[in-house]
C-alpha cells in the first residue's frame, strides 16, 4: 500500500481546478432546479386563481403557498373569496383558470388523490339528527380506513377529539349548536389528513366551546404535524393560531406573510388594525 | 362502502318521525275510513229500504182509488197511509215534508175512467228528499211499482183471469252468477260481484298513487335536508365516487319507502275488508268475496313488481330534486307540481275504460313508471295478463336507470351550485 501511494504522481490543486469545480457545482444546481430535484414542496401550491360564477368574478388571480405543517390563515371581509378557495382546494368548485396543487396533485386532474390529503370542514356544517356522533364517526372512519387498526384507532380519536363523553352516542339532535360543530371539527381531523381546511371554525360559538375547539386544533397540529388551512373573522383567533396569515379582499390578495412580520411592515399593533388599514384603503 | 351510506340513509330516515307519520296516518286513517264509509253506506241502504209513509191525493175518489189505497195499507213496504184531497200542490208537499212523508202519490180526476175505457191513466209520484244521500232514494219506484202490480192485479180479476200481475210481469225465477272468464271462476251474485271489482279497480289506482307520490316527497325532502345542513357538501368532499354516494342516498330512501308503502298497502287492504263487510252486511249479508283474492297470483306478482319499481324511479326522482333543491321548501315547490304528472294520469285511468284506450296512449302509461301500477292494477283484476307486461316492466326499469345516471352527472358541487342558484332565480321571478 505505501508503495502504491509512493509511485502515484503527485499533483497540486491548482485556481483553475476550483474554478472548474465551482461551474461543475453552478451548472448541477440549474440541473436539479430545472429538474426539481431538492426543492422543498409546498402543501400547498395556488397560482393565479381566477373564479368567476356567470359574471361576477369571486377570485381575482390569487397566488400563495402554504408550507408542510403549517398553519395558514385566510382572512379577509364576507364575500372576499375565501369560501371559494377553500372549496377550490377541497374539490367542489373547479377554477375557471390558474393552477392549485396539494401535494403536487392538480385539484382538477386528481380529484380522488386530492379527497385522499384534505379534510374540509365548511362553514356552519349540520349534522345527520338522527344518528348519533359515534355512528357519524364509524361512517367517516370505515370511508377512509379498510384496516380493522386503523379503522379503531380513527374511531377512537374522532370520539376522543370531540370530548362528547358519553353522549357522543346521542342523538345528534339533542346537541347544542357548540356540540354539533366539536362534531364537524373532530370529523375533519379523525381521519389525520395531510391538509385540513376549517372553514371559521368557530363561527357562532360562545367563548368556552371557542375556546376549546382552538385548543383541539392546536393540540392536534403539535401531536400530527398536519398542515391547516383556517379562516376567520375573530382576528384574535388567527393570531393565535396561525404561523402565515393571507389577507383577501373582493377576491384579490392583499398581502401575505408571518402575523410579526406584517404588523412591523405595516406599522400597526395587530392584525386587527392591519385589516382594517389595508381592507379599508382597498375598498377606497 | 355502499353499505354504510345506505345504513347511514336508512337510520337517519327511519328515525325521523317526519318521515313515518304520514304512512302512519294514512295505515290507521285508511281501515277508518272504510268502516266510516260502510257505515254511512249501511245507513243510507237502511233508509231507502224501510217501508215508506205515504201520503195520497186522491182527486178520483173512485172505487179503484179507494181500493188502491187499501191495498198499499197492506202491503209490508208501507207502513202508513194518509188519504187527502187538495189543488194546492205547494201546501201539499209542505204538509208532506213536515209530516214526514216519503212519498206522495197524486191520482188525478178520471184515473177510473182511463182504466174502464183501457186508457193508461196518469199516477204522479213524487220522492220528498230531506237530506242528500250517496245512493239515490228508491222509495217512489218501489211504490210506482206497487201500484202498477195492484192495479194489474185489479185488471186481470176484471177479465177474470185467476193469476197475479208479478207472474205475468216475471214469470221465471231467476239465479245469478257471474262467470269471470279470465279467471274462469263461477261467482254468487249477478252484479254486486261486478260492482265490488269496479270498486276495486277504481280504488287500486288511488291506492299506488298515494303510495308513490309519498315516496317521491320523502325522498325530496330527505335529501333536501343533506343540502340545506351542509352534509352533502362534506359527503362530496369524501374519497368516494359520486355514484356511491347516489346509491347510498336512493338505495337507503328506497328501503325505508318500501316499509311506508307495505304500511300503504296494509292499510288499503283493511279499507277494502272493512268496506266490504260493510256493503255485505247493509245488503242483508249477501256473501261477498274478498276482490284481492280474485286476482290471480301472476298478476298480483306482476302488480307488486311494477308497484316497487314505480317506487324505485319516484325515489330516484325525489332524491334528484333534493339534490338540486338548496332547502326542503324548494323541494317541496318542485316536488308538488310534478306530483300532478301522477296524480293527472291517475284519474285518467280511474274513469277510462282501459280496453278501449288509443293503443299509443296505452303504451305510453305502461311506459311511464309512474303511471304503470295505476294501468296494470285497472287492467288485471279483469283480464289476463298482457304478453309485453315483462317488457313494461324492463321499461320502467330502464327509466330508473338513466334518471340514475343523469343524477350521478350533476352530482357535482359545481354544477348543483349552479343549478341551486338558477332554482332560486326563477323562484324569485316567480314571487315578484
Amino acid at each position: 500500500m505505501e508503495n502504491m501511494l509512493r509511485e502515484m504522481p503527485k499533483h497540486s490543486v491548482t485556481l483553475s481546478d476550483v474554478y472548474l469545480f465551482g461551474t461543475y457545482i453552478i451548472e448541477f444546481k440549474y440541473l436539479c432546479d430545472a429538474l426539481g430535484v431538492g426543492r422543498v414542496m409546498p402543501a400547498v401550491e395556488v397560482r393565479n386563481l381566477v373564479k368567476n360564477y356567470g359574471s361576477f368574478t369571486a377570485l381575482k388571480g390569487i397566488s400563495f403557498d402554504v408550507n408542510e405543517g403549517e398553519v395558514f390563515g385566510l382572512i379577509g371581509p364576507n364575500g372576499a373569496g375565501k369560501t371559494t378557495t377553500f372549496r377550490i382546494l377541497a374539490t367542489l368548485l373547479v377554477p375557471t383558470s390558474g393552477v392549485v396543487k396539494i401535494y403536487g396533485y392538480d385539484v382538477v386532474k386528481d380529484q380522488l388523490n386530492v379527497r385522499k390529503l384534505v379534510s374540509y370542514l365548511p362553514e356552519d356544517a349540520g349534522v345527520y339528527k338522527n344518528l348519533s356522533a359515534y355512528e357519524y364517526f364509524k361512517l367517516i372512519a370505515k370511508v377512509y380506513f379498510q384496516s380493522t387498526y386503523d379503522y379503531a384507532e380513527c374511531l377512537e380519536l374522532g370520539v376522543k377529539l370531540s370530548g362528547l363523553g358519553d353522549k357522543v352516542y346521542d342523538r345528534m339532535k339533542t346537541y347544542s349548536k357548540g356540540m354539533k360543530r366539536r362534531v364537524q371539527v373532530a370529523r375533519a381531523l379523525m381521519v389525520k389528513p395531510k391538509i385540513a381546511i376549517l372553514d371559521e371554525p368557530t363561527a357562532g360559538l360562545d367563548v368556552m366551546y371557542s375556546h376549546t375547539i382552538r385548543e383541539i386544533i392546536k393540540e392536534f397540529v403539535r401531536t400530527y404535524k398536519t398542515t391547516v388551512l383556517i379562516s376567520s373573522h375573530n382576528m384574535l383567533e388567527v393570531e393565535g393560531l396561525c404561523d402565515r396569515v393571507a389577507l383577501i379582499s373582493e377576491g384579490k390578495l392583499l398581502t401575505e406573510g408571518v402575523v410579526k412580520e406584517l404588523t412591523a411592515y405595516y406599522g400597526v399593533k395587530n392584525l386587527e388594525e392591519l385589516f382594517i388599514k389595508l381592507v379599508g384603503a382597498s375598498n377606497a | 362502502m355502499l353499505n354504510e351510506l345506505i345504513k347511514k340513509e336508512f337510520k337517519d330516515l327511519v328515525r325521523d318521525p317526519r318521515i313515518w307519520i304520514p304512512f302512519i296516518i294514512s295505515a290507521l286513517i285508511l281501515p277508518v275510513m272504510g268502516l266510516v264509509l260502510s257505515l254511512s253506506m249501511k245507513e243510507s241502504v237502511a233508509e231507502i229500504t224501510s217501508p215508506s209513509n205515504v201520503l195520497v191525493n186522491d182527486l178520483d175518489r173512485s172505487e179503484l182509488t179507494s181500493y188502491l189505497i187499501n191495498s198499499l195499507r197492506d202491503v209490508r213496504a208501507v207502513s202508513k197511509v194518509e188519504v187527502v184531497e187538495t189543488l194546492d200542490m205547494d201546501a201539499l208537499l209542505n204538509y208532506a215534508s213536515n209530516q214526514g212523508f216519503d212519498v206522495v202519490v197524486l191520482f188525478e180526476k178520471g184515473f177510473n175512467t182511463a182504466v174502464s175505457q183501457n186508457v193508461r191513466p196518469n199516477i204522479t209520484i213524487i220522492d220528498v228528499v230531506k237530506s242528500a244521500s250517496f245512493i239515490p232514494s228508491l222509495k217512489s219506484t218501489i211504490i210506482a211499482s206497487l201500484i202498477n202490480e195492484l192495479l194489474g192485479d185489479y185488471i186481470l180479476r176484471s177479465y177474470g183471469v185467476n193469476t197475479s200481475a208479478y207472474f205475468i210481469k216475471s214469470p221465471t225465477n231467476i239465479i245469478t252468477l257471474t262467470y269471470i272468464a279470465t279467471y274462469n271462476q263461477t261467482l254468487p251474485g249477478g252484479s254486486t260481484i261486478y260492482t265490488q271489482l269496479s270498486i276495486t279497480s277504481f280504488m287500486l289506482p288511488i291506492a299506488f298513487m298515494v303510495i308513490t307520490i309519498g315516496v317521491l316527497q320523502m325522498a325530496a325532502t330527505s335529501t333536501a335536508i343533506e343540502n340545506e345542513e351542509k352534509t352533502l357538501e362534506v359527503l362530496l368532499t369524501l374519497p368516494l365516487s359520486r355514484f356511491k354516494i347516489l346509491m347510498g342516498k336512493l338505495l337507503g330512501s328506497f328501503a325505508v319507502a318500501l316499509i311506508g308503502s307495505a304500511l300503504n298497502i296494509a292499510g288499503f287492504i283493511i279499507y277494502f275488508y272493512v268496506f266490504s263487510i260493510g256493503i255485505s252486511s247493509a245488503v242483508g249479508g249477501a256473501e261477498l268475496t274478498p276482490t284481492l283474492t280474485l286476482i290471480q297470483p301472476t298478476s298480483l306478482t306482476y302488480l307488486v313488481v311494477s308497484l316497487v319499481l314505480a317506487s324505485f324511479a319516484m325515489a330516484t326522482l325525489g332524491v334528484t330534486i333534493g339534490v338540486l333543491s338548496s332547502d326542503v321548501r324548494i323541494a317541496t315547490t318542485v316536488s308538488s307540481p310534478l306530483s300532478m304528472l301522477v296524480i293527472i294520469p291517475s284519474y285518467y285511468i280511474m274513469f277510462a275504460d282501459v280496453s278501449k284506450l288509443n293503443p299509443v296512449v296505452k303504451s305510453l302509461l305502461y311506459a311511464i313508471p309512474f303511471t304503470q301500477p295505476m294501468i296494470m292494477s285497472k287492467e288485471l283484476i279483469l283480464s289476463k295478463p298482457d304478453q309485453l307486461l315483462p317488457l313494461w316492466l324492463l321499461t320502467s326499469l330502464a327509466f330508473s336507470i338513466i334518471l340514475i345516471s343523469l343524477t350521478s352527472r350533476i352530482l357535482v358541487f359545481e354544477k348543483l351550485v349552479r343549478i341551486q342558484r338558477a332554482i332560486s332565480r326563477f323562484k324569485r321571478v316567480g314571487r315578484t
